[in-house]
């Protein structure tokens, strides 16, 4: 969709008028800073924020900073508590007090109050925006609180039942008050045997809850059983799909990438682990040019040049497969107790053992009938034996990819169990390593095979 | 724990009660680690409501199952209980197709199970509910709070209630807030807002974006004629999102969907097809190999840095393949923005990573001369660390620097030709990428080589 910035005001607000605030977001990024202006007066202060919200990190930042004085306050003073908690989070300490002096005093202590929590915990995702009503109303006295105190933000689809302590007791779906009798108790219509999560619980726990209990919201509690916030199941979709695109960028070694990033950027962001299996692999091949057993094999039998690539491949396949499997393990919890992980390791150290037999043989049968075939020769012009260099192959296909295989299955469990960020620092590892072994073998072997015997 | 309430042998009225303890998805799960005995002790002290919400929580494969235990009687009187969405899809997993049919006629809501029973399971249609508030745009807002208060109950959520004419076309939504704060007299047309929806036939990934970006809790579904047919809800979007993610990145990884319980050899024979195919697709570039390097024979050298050539530009092209992947996933087709930038970014790369090799390598060169050809002898070695270092740094720029026009164009080209855009994994995508690298390092090798008269 393109916005036309020559025709009138009157034109161009009833065609935004049509559009929803998400797909005026994302033609947002393609607009000048004079046009992003004009966008904002013309469709009012509400969607603004609303525009605004669904803006990536990146464009809000830089659209924050172009606005005038007055729209910033008005759009930080319209945004959900839960995001503009996420824009704040963006900035330095210091930036944060400066950006938080357009919030009113009021939202900006809440906002305080939410910056506490660590970026992965429960509380970290939850909103403020919800209503509370007191065990001890009548249904017609929290129907007429909820509809005359609901702001449009508000999450009513439930509605949170409060003691005289203020501790949560229990959770009221809005539709069975809206159907209940007046003379109907509020302890009786509420769910009392409500899930919840501590305010100590992780993202990923709430997450969970959410998902397999089919949940729209989500209280989280603190010890003494005080509501802070609720988790909303939109946000849950949100963070869950994140994560998800996380983790695909993991297996593909993609840092964090995101759509706005310039093409500059993202090399930038990609060249670090680029550059080091690539001197890795500089440094490997002379290393192997060094051994004088290596450079007499090549050059007798430089058919042997043939099949590297299947060799490398294959090691990197099988790694891939394994390194998949392990991360979404890991991710699923189910790699989380030392038994778990002993299942899971014997199982993979089977299948790999397996697979890693198979291609061997399979490899054996190809390269053995491709040299047939094709009468591949040495310098001295002499024929090879197929056999020799389907051997040669099929022995460093079960090296290469077996070590391949452990490497994809161990690194991830290795770095999760040290609560390192896997993400730089297992592609490399992996690569590199797989390569070598690979290589290292098939040269060895061929040696052995092709100059001794 | 359920196994000790199962073997309290309490009445069937005090069993069910205490029972209400459990969550059904907890009971769902707790079901596996039960004995056939147990089990049936189990179903048979539960009422209806009880057994269908634990029913809709297995997996289908085990809920048909399950199901075919009881008699056929007992089948329709628990899925009359049960959502269309989750009757369809324990209906679809019945091996039984006559039985399916049989009961399918019996059923309450046999036209919407019949009907939803025919989508593929990626369109938005197979996941539909009809759990949802309608009310018409001529309402009178007082009108309408009677009619939802009427219809609440059965509904799944009441935050939207969609708005369709006397034809059932949809309209558009009215948010509760919005309906509860109107006075009378007010119609609904006056107060309804423009709330996206999807067809039927869209594929539910789009769905699934649809919720996402417009922060939705339902999503009107219609046919191409714009009838209202049903909603999404979002709970369900969420597990189709759980569902389609692991998918996209184990086709990724060229990895076949593994259940956690299948045995060893099970899951390693799904897996190994990929493996051999990938081996077969690299027989052509043995070939291809066998005729590029005849007249290259016996320089070491070259042999050496091949794997840089090949492990390099792989991963480049399946960072670049993620990003186009997951744009083709997201938007249909990846726009010629991002298409300019991942060049781009390649470009940048491509420059860098080669200035790097052309150094380290012309280093090398000069000072180890090892692996050369013998007609080296007859250069300086300034000139043989020059020639070779242009020979490798500059295949890598020229690889590198357009893997992203295969990375990108191969999924495109997939989804033309109507295959799944994500068989071009990354395991794929390198072994394409190595014939455009053999071609480019040993064509590049044999054309400088001969220009300087080394062959």
């Amino acid at each position: 969709m393109n916005l036309d910035f020559k025709k009138s005001n009157y034109a161009l607000k009833k065609e935004l008028k049509s559009m929803q605030a998400y797909d005026i977001a994302e033609v947002f990024s393609e607009l000048d800073s004079k046009e992003q202006l004009r966008v904002f007066n013309l469709i009012g202060v509400k969607r603004s924020s609303e525009v605004f919200s669904r803006l990536s990190k990146h464009q809000q930042i830089e659209t924050f900073k172009m606005l005038p004085k007055e729209r910033k306050t008005q759009i930080l003073n319209n945004l959900e508590v839960d995001e503009l908690k996420e824009f704040i989070s963006y900035f330095d300490e210091e930036e944060q007090e400066n950006v938080l002096s357009f919030v009113s005093v009021d939202r900006a202590n809440i906002i305080k109050d939410l910056l506490i929590y660590s970026s992965d915990t429960a509380p970290s995702i939850m909103t403020t925006q919800f209503l509370t009503i007191n065990v001890d109303t009548t249904v017609k006295k929290a129907t007429s609180y909820i509809f005359n105190n609901v702001k449009e933000d508000d999450f009513i689809d439930n509605i949170y039942v409060i003691d005289e302590e203020e501790k949560l007791v229990g959770v009221l779906a809005l539709k069975d008050l809206i159907i209940a009798r007046a003379d109907d108790e509020i302890s009786e219509l509420m769910n009392s045997e409500y899930h919840f999560v501590y305010s100590s619980h992780t993202i990923k726990e709430a997450i969970e809850i959410v998902k397999n209990y089919d949940l729209t919201s989500l209280p989280v509690v603190d010890h003494q059983g005080y509501l802070l916030g609720i988790i909303t199941a939109d946000d849950v979709l949100e963070q869950l799909i994140n994560n998800y695109d996380e983790l695909y960028n993991r297996l593909a070694f993609l840092p964090k990438h995101d759509e706005s990033y310039s093409g500059f950027e993202r090399s930038k962001k990609r060249l670090p682990w680029l550059l080091i299996t690539t001197i890795l692999n500089i440094l490997i091949a002379f290393l192997f040019i060094m051994v004088p057993a290596f450079e007499l094999t090549l050059s007798e039998v430089f058919a042997l040049v043939l099949f590297q690539p299947l060799v490398l491949d294959m090691a990197g396949n099988i790694g891939t497969q394994n390194l998949a499997v392990t991360i979404l393990g890991i991710h699923r919890d189910e790699l989380s107790s030392k038994d778990d992980r002993r299942k899971f390791l014997k199982k993979e150290l089977l299948i790999i053992i397996f697979n890693c037999l198979i291609s061997a043989l399979v490899g054996f049968g190809i390269v053995a009938l491709f040299s047939f075939i094709t009468k591949q020769v040495n310098s001295a012009g002499v024929i090879i034996h197929p056999a020799k260099l389907g051997l040669t192959v099929a022995f460093a296909l079960f090296s290469g990819m077996f070590i391949s295989g452990l490497l994809g299955t161990l690194l991830p469990i290795f770095f999760a169990k040290r609560d390192m960020d896997s993400d730089n620092a297992s592609g490399p590892i992996l690569t590199t390593l797989a390569d070598i072994i690979a290589i290292l073998t098939y040269y060895i072997v061929a040696s052995i095979m092709l100059l001794f015997m | 724990m359920l196994k000790d309430l199962l073997a309290k042998k309490l009445s069937k009225r005090t069993f069910q009660k205490e029972l209400e303890q459990f969550h059904a998805f907890d009971i769902a799960k707790s079901l596996e680690t039960l004995s056939v005995e147990e089990t049936n002790v189990l179903f048979n002290n539960l009422n209806l409501e009880q057994t269908a919400e634990i029913v809709a929580y297995l997996e289908h494969g085990d809920a048909a199952r399950l199901l075919a235990t009881f008699d056929s009687k007992k089948q329709i009187a628990i899925f009359n209980e049960m959502n269309v969405d989750d009757t369809v899809d324990i209906l679809q997993s019945y091996e039984d197709s006559k039985l399916r049919d049989q009961i399918i006629k019996s059923l309450i809501d046999k036209e919407d199970v019949s009907k939803i029973i025919t989508y593929d399971d990626d369109v938005v249609g197979a996941y539909i509910s009809n759990d949802y508030v309608s009310l018409t745009k001529e309402m009178d807002v007082k009108e309408a709070t009677t009619s939802l208060i009427k219809q609440a109950d059965d509904a799944e959520s009441i935050n939207l209630l969609f708005v369709v004419d006397n034809e059932g076309h949809y309209l558009g939504a009215v948010n509760l807030k919005t309906l509860v704060k109107a006075r009378s007299p007010k119609t609904i047309e006056e107060i309804m807002i423009d709330i996206p929806k999807v067809i039927d036939n869209s594929p539910v990934t789009e769905a699934v974006y649809d919720m996402k970006n417009y922060e939705l809790y339902e999503l009107p579904v219609t046919d191409k004629d714009n009838k209202l047919i049903g909603i999404l809800t979002l709970d369900d979007i969420i597990d189709i999102a759980t569902h389609e993610a692991e998918e996209d990145f184990e086709k990724l990884a060229a990895l076949p969907s593994t259940n956690k319980r299948d045995s060893w050899l099970k899951t390693a024979l799904k897996r190994l097809p990929w493996l051999i195919i990938l081996m077969f697709i690299s027989i052509p570039l043995m070939t291809f190999s066998d005729f590029m390097v005849a007249s290259i024979s016996g320089i070491a050298i070259l042999a050496f840095f091949q794997p840089l050539m090949l492990s390099s530009p792989g991963n480049v092209a399946t960072q670049t393949l993620a990003v186009a992947l997951k744009s083709i996933t997201n938007e249909g087709k990846m726009s010629k923005k991002e298409v300019g930038k991942e060049f781009v970014s390649n470009l940048i790369t491509s420059l860098l990573l080669g200035f790097i090799t052309f150094v380290l390598s012309f280093l090398f060169v000069y000072f180890l001369q090892l692996g050369l050809p013998e007609s080296a002898q007859n250069f300086s070695r300034l000139q043989v660390a020059l020639i070779f270092a242009s020979i490798i740094g500059g295949s890598l720029v020229i690889v590198v620097s357009l893997v992203s026009l295969l990375s990108i164009a191969i999924p495109h080209f997939f989804k033309l030709i109507k295959v799944d855009p994500a068989v071009a994994s990354g395991p794929f995508i390198t072994t394409i990428i190595d014939f455009f690298s053999t071609l480019v390092y040993f064509g590049l090798a044999t054309l400088i080589l001969l220009k300087v008269g080394m062959l």
